[in-house]
């Protein structure tokens, strides 16, 4: 069998590709880390669960946003009850589960551990726990998005206590009041002052 | 000839020339087969890094594993590849192939059951036996793959030996290696895909989720989360069946047997309060029908009957047990045997009289009464708290027409005055939760005395409160006694406070002049236990409601902590456990700067306050980590750390469940 001869084009298109492919896939794994770490976009914040709607007393089950809750919660329902442990991006060890609960199938439930919701603002560690929370949150997003489940469709409780729903809510969003917290000389501090 | 002058021969040589036809289809192979095993490899590496800590852990373990089998595998084939091609390569391919074996097998190994490693590992994260035999078979098939593609290698260097044409052959055999071995890891995993989700799955779904406990409520959630497959409204339905059945052997047994009846005299209200002297009669009259059909070889009365509690009330605890528990005709004359014990609860009983009558049903349909031979007197006139009577009664059955086919009955009937005057606490109230209830399973064995313990000077609870916890234990099959303690730790056992917060119900239904329920804070959450959304706050009216939240919220706390279905506690870390979470877990002790001394690390909850301060030695002295909270300007909520560090003075839920089921349970 006689083998042709390749011209130099031709040897080095297959090498390209290939080459090509994986450039992209390089790219694509830091992109991922580079997003993993950015403040949290309003558009994909879950609902304040204050803002359920009401009718008459009770809660409004045939209400449009009520309805998208309950369908996400359904996409995840088989998947739950989800408990996860991972190291958050200020090496503090988080463990953290989700679950539905019977008598309200519109609300994705959490259980936090090793969050501290009652850090008090002098506390030199107060940044530290927002990102920790914060990092909890976007893990959380990231796991209900595999089952095609839309953090911003879903309410939800982020713990038994008051104070934890309250400050869950205020510390993902990523504004004046609650700044990005970065990583200067060993320590965690807002990279802004809050206002 | 050194390397480097072999490899500019081989360059030099014309393209026609055997050895250079070989060398270069060698060479693009082994450039494209290390090409493609790297892409591979990274490609698996990110897509498992991006799914996760779990799934890239199960990548990392498969991936080593591979690579290891996968190099050693690569070397071998290599240094066939290498002997095979060395005539046309002047020898190079013995240094070149060798290692490039080794490499290209290990990544291409790595890629294979990392990707094999990484959907097992998630799979069994996930509890899905879909991919986790996707997984498998991923694996099994590039295993076979792997097999098939070596054989084709072999084949090749075996042509080789022969023609020139079979030396080309090899390096098409090395490149089509990964691409037989990566089809058969499809069709591998496509199988697994199959059989995962339609044959594993659906079994797993059916058989159900919840797991098995010893009693009868266990093992009937089970039933119904696996048969229905409604999941938890099933299973919870089901509890409260479950529950039923085995709290309400005593009510709903002796219903069958005979009635268990208590008249409260004219006057209501509480037995604390009305003025001494105050008399009325309590009369707790239990039919215990004790049913021996005495026909030809049968009797009817069923060990079940005689070994049933005979009959409870708020007061005492009747049992009965009788000998012989076979009678046939053939049998008589004998004599039948009942030892009866009565069981005093918590309450002095005065103007106690015992009676206690035999009744032969002939078979004609008329009755009379029987002589009882009693051993020992019926009953004294005063009986105290936890005091214990046995009696043994002895009936005579003659050989005569009167007992052939009859039925026998026996009824003791127990009449008592409660000492202090006023009408008894409603039924079910006050008193105990149950006769037999399961909440000993909920306690360390053996169960430790309290320390310190401050809620037996309250004891009892409020009827009320009992009412309200054992409704919620029947609709959830949370333990009454475990309610109990909840409602001590936030309220102090006043009936008048929630047992979510101790905030004061909302008994007029005047929202607007009462507080919310400060912890619910979702008007689903506050529909689903049937409260009422009110200008941004959750209200409830009665007690009852704010039992069965409590109860569901124990649910919820348990299905967080055991990552399973809602369902009740089983044990006493189950137990403590969903207390701490109950309370939204921030008062761990453990490695929180106060001087607590108790266990840690342990199970969640052996820290917290919340859950068991003065259980026991170890849990003598606990504090609390913040004394109060603030709001701040941007409406955040911070604790006001205790400084110093403050002692918790009064007992932890879990401390007083134990409390009230040792003393007014009687246990």
């Amino acid at each position: 069998m006689k083998l042709s001869l390749t011209s130099v084009k031709k040897e080095t298109l297959p090498l390209a590709i290939l080459a090509t492919i994986i450039i992209i896939l390089l790219g694509f794994v830091i992109t991922q880390q580079i997003l993993k770490n950015r403040p949290f976009q309003t558009a994909q914040l879950p609902p304040p669960i204050k803002l359920q709607p009401v009718v008459n007393g009770k809660f409004d089950t045939n209400a449009p946003i009520s309805q998208k809750s309950k369908a996400s919660v359904e996409l995840l329902k088989q998947h739950l009850p989800y408990k996860a442990d991972f190291v958050s991006t200020t090496g503090d060890k988080i463990t953290y589960t989700l679950y539905g609960k019977t008598i309200d199938p519109y609300t994705l439930y959490v259980d936090i551990s090793n969050i501290d919701f009652l850090i008090p603002s002098t506390n030199p560690n107060y940044p530290k726990t927002i990102q920790d929370f914060r990092d909890t949150a976007n893990h959380i997003f990231e796991y209900m998005k595999q089952y095609n489940a839309n953090p911003s469709d879903v309410f939800i409780s982020w713990g038994s206590q008051a104070y934890i729903q309250n400050n869950a809510e205020l510390w993902l969003t990523v504004s004046d009041k609650f700044p990005p917290v970065v990583k200067k000389d060993n320590q965690y501090i807002f990279e802004t002052p809050p206002k | 000839m050194s390397v480097l002058d072999k490899i500019k021969k081989l360059k030099n040589l014309k393209n026609l020339n055997p050895e250079s036809q070989v060398s270069q289809l060698a060479k693009k192979a082994a450039m494209y087969l290390s090409l493609g095993v790297s892409a591979a490899f990274l490609a698996a590496l990110a897509y498992f890094a991006h799914l996760g800590k779990v799934a890239f852990f199960g990548f990392k373990i498969g991936a080593t594993a591979g690579g290891t089998a996968g190099a050693i595998w690569g070397g071998y084939i290599g240094i066939q590849v290498g002997i095979a091609l060395a005539p046309y390569t002047f020898g190079i391919s013995l240094i070149v192939a060798p290692p490039l074996g080794v490499l290209i097998g290990a990544i291409g190994g790595a890629t294979l059951l990392g990707i094999a490693g990484g959907l097992i590992a998630l799979g069994l994260d996930q509890g899905s036996a879909g991919l986790v035999s996707t997984g498998v078979g991923a694996g099994v098939g590039g295993i076979i793959g792997t097999y098939v593609a070596g054989a084709f290698i072999s084949f090749a260097i075996g042509a080789c030996a022969a023609t020139v044409f079979g030396c080309l052959l090899v390096p098409i055999a090395v490149v089509s290696a990964p691409i037989i071995i990566v089809t058969f890891s499809a069709i591998g995993a496509g199988a697994g895909y199959l059989i995962g989700n339609y044959v594993i799955d659906p079994v797993k779904s059916y058989i159900g989720g919840v797991s098995i406990s010893g009693s009868a409520s266990g093992f009937l959630s089970w039933l119904g989360g696996g048969i229905t497959g409604l999941g938890s409204w099933a299973v919870g339905g089901l509890f409260s069946l479950g529950g039923l059945a085995v709290d309400g052997i005593t009510s709903i047994g002796s219903k069958l047997l005979g009635t268990l009846s208590t008249s409260a005299g004219p006057l209501a209200g509480k037995l604390a309060g009305i003025s001494v002297g105050t008399a009325f009669t309590s009369a707790a009259t239990l039919s215990l029908l004790q049913t021996g059909v005495l026909t030809p070889g049968k009797f009817a009365t069923t060990q079940t009957d005689i070994s049933k509690p005979a009959g409870a009330n708020q007061y005492v605890t009747v049992t009965k047990t009788a000998n012989p528990t076979t009678i046939s005709n053939s049998s008589l004359p004998t004599d039948i045997n009942y030892l009866v014990t009565v069981k005093v609860n918590s309450y002095a009983l005065t103007n106690v009289v015992c009676t206690d009558v035999t009744t032969l049903k002939k078979s004609d349909g008329t009755t009379q009464n029987l002589t009882n031979t009693l051993i020992g007197p019926l009953c004294p006139s005063q009986l105290n708290p936890a005091q214990v009577l046995t009696f043994n009664l002895s009936t005579h059955a003659d050989n005569t027409p009167d007992f052939i086919n009859s039925t026998v009955s026996n009824t003791f009937t127990i009449n008592f005055d409660v000492t202090g005057g006023g009408a008894p606490p409603p039924t079910g109230g006050g008193g105990p939760c149950s006769a037999n209830s399961g909440f000993n399973a909920l306690l360390p064995n053996p169960i430790p005395p309290s320390v310190g313990a401050t809620s037996p000077s309250s004891l009892p609870p409020d009827p009320a409160i009992i009412q309200a916890a054992q409704q919620a234990t029947l609709q959830t099959g949370v333990p009454c006694e475990m309610l109990v303690g909840i409602q001590y730790r936030e309220a102090g056992w006043d009936a008048n406070s929630s047992f979510l917060s101790g905030t004061t119900l909302c008994s007029s239904g005047n929202f607007a002049i009462c507080k919310p329920e400060p912890n619910i804070t979702s008007s689903s959450a506050c529909t689903g236990y049937g409260g009422t959304w009110y200008s941004g706050g959750c209200y409830f009216t009665s007690l009852n409601q704010t039992a069965l939240a409590s109860a569901s919220y124990i649910l919820g706390e348990v299905s967080s902590l055991t990552r399973g279905p809602e369902r009740p506690p089983k044990n006493y870390d189950e137990m403590i456990g969903a207390m701490s979470y109950y309370n939204g877990g921030g008062n761990a002790n453990c490695g929180a700067g106060v001087p607590y001394t108790g266990p840690c690390p342990g199970p969640i909850g052996i820290d917290d306050p919340y859950a068991v301060n003065h259980f026991d030695s170890d849990h003598a002295t606990m504090y609390l980590l913040y004394c109060s909270q603030y709001t701040d300007a941007s409406g955040v909520v911070h604790g006001i750390p205790c400084d110093p560090p403050r002692v918790l003075t009064t007992d932890g839920a879990a401390t007083a469940a134990k409390e009230y089921y040792l003393k007014i349970g009687g246990h």
